[in-house]
């Protein structure tokens, strides 16, 4: 079968074009770079504080349970929130370098470790590297679908996909596992391909890093917490368990939201041979989509709530993203290019929507809204 | 043979536990060390607690002249003092960012082993936004974090006779030997011979130590204040005027390079050995002179290291490579990713020197921090950790 023909992927503005776009994204990452100081150092400092905190409050309260069941719907409510601010606000921006300018040895991006199974620095070279470079690319960008999704018709269609919403609701359960076993499981389908890049990892360390974090993370949350909670060992257990899975769901969602909504788009890899910055940086508005909420929701989401700004500047402080929306939003318009956004809602229906449209096949005359939106 | 084998053992013992601990440390909090997990949640109930390096309070900061500033510092206990003429590693937090320079201690071992408390005397450079910069992160009460002192320009045991030539602030360590203890009683013949543009930075304070010598009946302490407007820079004439038994002493240099150079040529044109002269660099950093040199960046020649931890690799650039680029000519396999300064892949400490962020165009700080090698282009001498 010859995809082609279904291909939805999208044209990129011409380099002439890309010109402007590119100097009037990168003056606003300029501007925004040079307030990057003491507001942004306090921020993220405080933000560790309260996961750290809520953690710590939280793992007592689940064991006090004994006293009351509410203590352990409490301890689990804030372990679940120490875990979604950790992986979200924290870990994940840290580790993209927004905070490295800080020179602090604990909150930098070569050395953070999050409360979450992928091994941090697998998921520093895919996430960052590939995900962030290729974002879209179909056959580049693995997030793409995650390997078990069909998203777009550049895939072609297989009777597996039938059942994919399943798929898709057990990954948002164990979204921690899926992504870190789906690092180690693409490693070696992609090995097979000629890759000139020095590879940092080999797959023999990723192998070693995935093991070891995965133990260490069942061992906290599984073994030594409830242990030394004694005669609570099982509401430990399964409070740990509740606030893994409560941080899975969120994180998963929110991520589905940022690039899987309806009218996301995506690329081939010809098209982005010898990208132009401004091309790069069209490629990253057309792959990604935003949330609008409230200041606590962005906090939560650890601001990928704007992932159309995330993606255009990986490394600014994610808490800036709000206000760099409303310029990127009209240097959108000014040169004509989509911007997705909406509420929650609205967002997350059309994820739903597109899971399950792509779970069958399509025709080639059954135009979508996407090659419409062209 | 059997006892370092013994050694052996021990240092594997100790290293499993260790990375036992860090192990369990990572898994109970994410974190290789508990005390790093606990610092945010304590110091600020707690400021003095910290983890890395040594806090020490600013008890003072005043300004000597309009240009040269002094810092006094309460070291806490752990910090394990210094030989004078040593330096110290001060960071501190400027807009959110840790910086950190090196400074001389200028204050007498003697006061520090009574009062626990150290001077830094430091000058501001117009040229660089270096050093001004960092005093501006410097108030009073607040903490700064400290390294162990460092250096090797310190006085030998040898009880020989010393001549010290200094430069502007270059002074500093000097006035820290010349106030100890250490070279109180037993040496015969010192002689300062101390160069600076119209103002002597502690002139009074050598001038009343020279007298209390005096007092005590020991042998003095010889001052020469040498005005370089009127006087010139250093020359054999001015040497012998000095100090004419100056090549059976101990000679101590401290001062901006092309002095200590033309120093040190001169001396040893004389029959110096090298083993009799000890140096120190200071003074205005080569920073204004990287400055200089950033719009003829790609045409100088400009020397990295980088260090790992097995070897150190040297590389000259004439070009206007990148730090990543440069590596890969020496073959060091760097790790990266986009190429383009989005993914931080290619991240490395920069010990010191200048580079440019070929995105901005903008020149870096001096001192230590984390920059991306894809997109960073040396603008001077760089030492770089991978
Ligand atoms: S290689 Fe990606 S930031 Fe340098």
């Amino acid at each position: 079968m010859n995809n082609t023909q279904f291909n939805q992927t999208t044209d990129l503005i011409s380099p002439e074009k890309s010109k402007s776009l590119e100097k009037d994204l990168t003056e606003l990452r300029e501007r925004t770079m040079s307030k990057v100081g003491q507001v942004d150092a306090n921020y993220i400092r405080r933000m560790v504080r309260i996961d750290r905190w809520s953690g710590i409050v939280g793992r007592i309260s689940m064991v006090l349970g004994f006293i009351h069941p509410l203590f352990w719907v409490l301890g689990v409510a804030l372990l679940a929130l120490s875990k979604i601010l950790n992986n979200m606000e924290v870990g994940h921006n840290v580790m993209h370098g927004q905070y490295d300018f800080m020179n602090d040895p604990h909150i930098n991006s070569r050395t953070f470790d999050w409360d979450n199974a992928g091994d941090s620095d697998s998921w520093r070279h895919y996430h960052n590297y590939e995900h962030h470079t290729y974002t879209n690319i179909i056959g580049k960008d693995r997030d793409f679908g995650y390997g078990l999704l069909r998203l777009s018709n550049d895939l072609p269609w297989r009777l597996k996909n039938t059942f994919q919403f399943g798929v898709y609701m057990l990954l948002s359960i164990l979204f921690e596992w899926g992504v870190a076993y789906h690092e180690l499981a693409g490693d070696r389908v992609f090995s097979k391909k000629k890759n000139s890049r020095k590879k940092r990892l080999s797959a023999e360390d990723l192998k070693r890093a995935f093991f070891s974090k995965a133990g260490r993370q069942i061992f906290k949350d599984y073994v030594f917490f409830p242990l030394i909670a004694g005669p609570m060992f099982l509401p430990v257990l399964l409070g740990n368990l509740l606030a893994n899975i409560i941080r899975n769901l969120w994180t998963s969602t929110i991520i589905f939201c940022g690039h899987f909504t309806e009218d996301v788009h995506t690329f081939t890899q010809e098209q982005c041979e010898n990208e132009t910055k401004g091309q790069w940086y069209h490629r990253q508005m057309l792959g990604s989509s935003n949330i609008e909420g409230k200041r606590w929701f962005h906090i939560l989401t650890g601001h990928l709530s704007c992932q159309i700004e995330h993606h255009l500047f990986p490394d600014v402080p994610a808490h800036r993203y709000v206000d760099m929306s409303k310029e990127v939003q009209e240097i959108a318009k000014k040169h004509g290019i989509p911007y997705n956004t909406g509420g929650f809602a609205k967002q997350y229906a059309t994820v739903l929507k597109r899971v399950i449209k792509y779970s069958f096949p399509q025709k080639p005359d059954n135009t979508n809204g996407m090659t419409a939106a062209n | 043979m059997n006892t370092s084998l013994k050694l052996d053992k021990k240092d594997i013992n100790h290293k499993l536990k260790d990375k036992a601990i860090k192990n369990l440390n990572l898994s109970l909090v994410n974190n290789s060390s508990l005390k790093s997990y606990f610092e945010p949640l304590i110091q600020p109930f707690a400021p003095k607690w910290s983890t890395s390096l040594f806090r020490a309070k600013v008890t003072k900061v005043s300004r000597l002249t309009n240009n040269v500033i002094s810092i006094r510092l309460k070291t806490s206990k752990q910090w394990t003092g210094f030989k004078p003429g040593q330096y110290i590693e001060l960071t501190t937090e400027i807009e959110g960012a840790a910086v950190t320079r090196c400074f001389s201690i200028s204050s007498s071992k003697d006061v520090w082993k009574s009062k626990r408390r150290i001077e830094l005397t430091i000058r501001e450079q117009d040229q660089g936004r270096v050093t001004p910069w960092l005093i501006s992160g410097i108030k009073e009460k607040t903490y700064v974090q400290i390294s162990k002192a460092q250096g090797e320009f310190t006085l030998g045991n040898a009880p020989a006779n010393k001549l010290f030539i200094a430069a502007g602030t270059g002074i500093t360590p000097i006035i820290s030997m010349l106030s100890s203890k250490v070279v109180r009683s037993d040496i015969k013949n010192i002689d300062l011979i101390y160069f600076a543009r119209s103002e002597h930075i502690f002139k009074d304070r050598l001038v009343s130590l020279a007298n209390l010598r005096k007092k005590q009946n020991l042998p003095p302490i010889n001052l020469h204040f040498i005005d370089t407007n009127e006087d010139g820079r250093i020359s054999l004439n001015l040497l012998k005027n000095a100090c004419s038994d100056f090549q059976d002493r101990e000679a101590y240099l401290c001062g901006p390079g092309g002095m200590i150079n033309e120093t040190r040529d001169l001396l040893e044109s004389q029959g110096v050995s090298q083993h009799q002269i000890h140096h120190e660099y200071f003074g205005p950093t080569q920073n204004h002179k990287m400055l200089e040199t950033l719009s003829k960046a790609n045409v100088e020649p400009r020397e990295v290291a980088f260090h790992s931890k097995q070897s150190t690799t040297q590389v000259t650039s004439n070009s206007n490579a990148t730090l990543l680029e440069l590596a890969e000519t020496a073959e060091l396999n760097p790790s990266y990713g986009c190429r383009m300064g989005v993914c931080h892949q290619c991240k490395c400490t920069k010990k010191s020197g200048v580079v440019i962020n070929s995105l901005t165009g903008r020149p870096s700080d001096t001192g230590e921090e984390e920059i991306q090698m894809c997109i960073s282009i040396p603008a001077g001498n760089v030492q770089i950790e991978i």
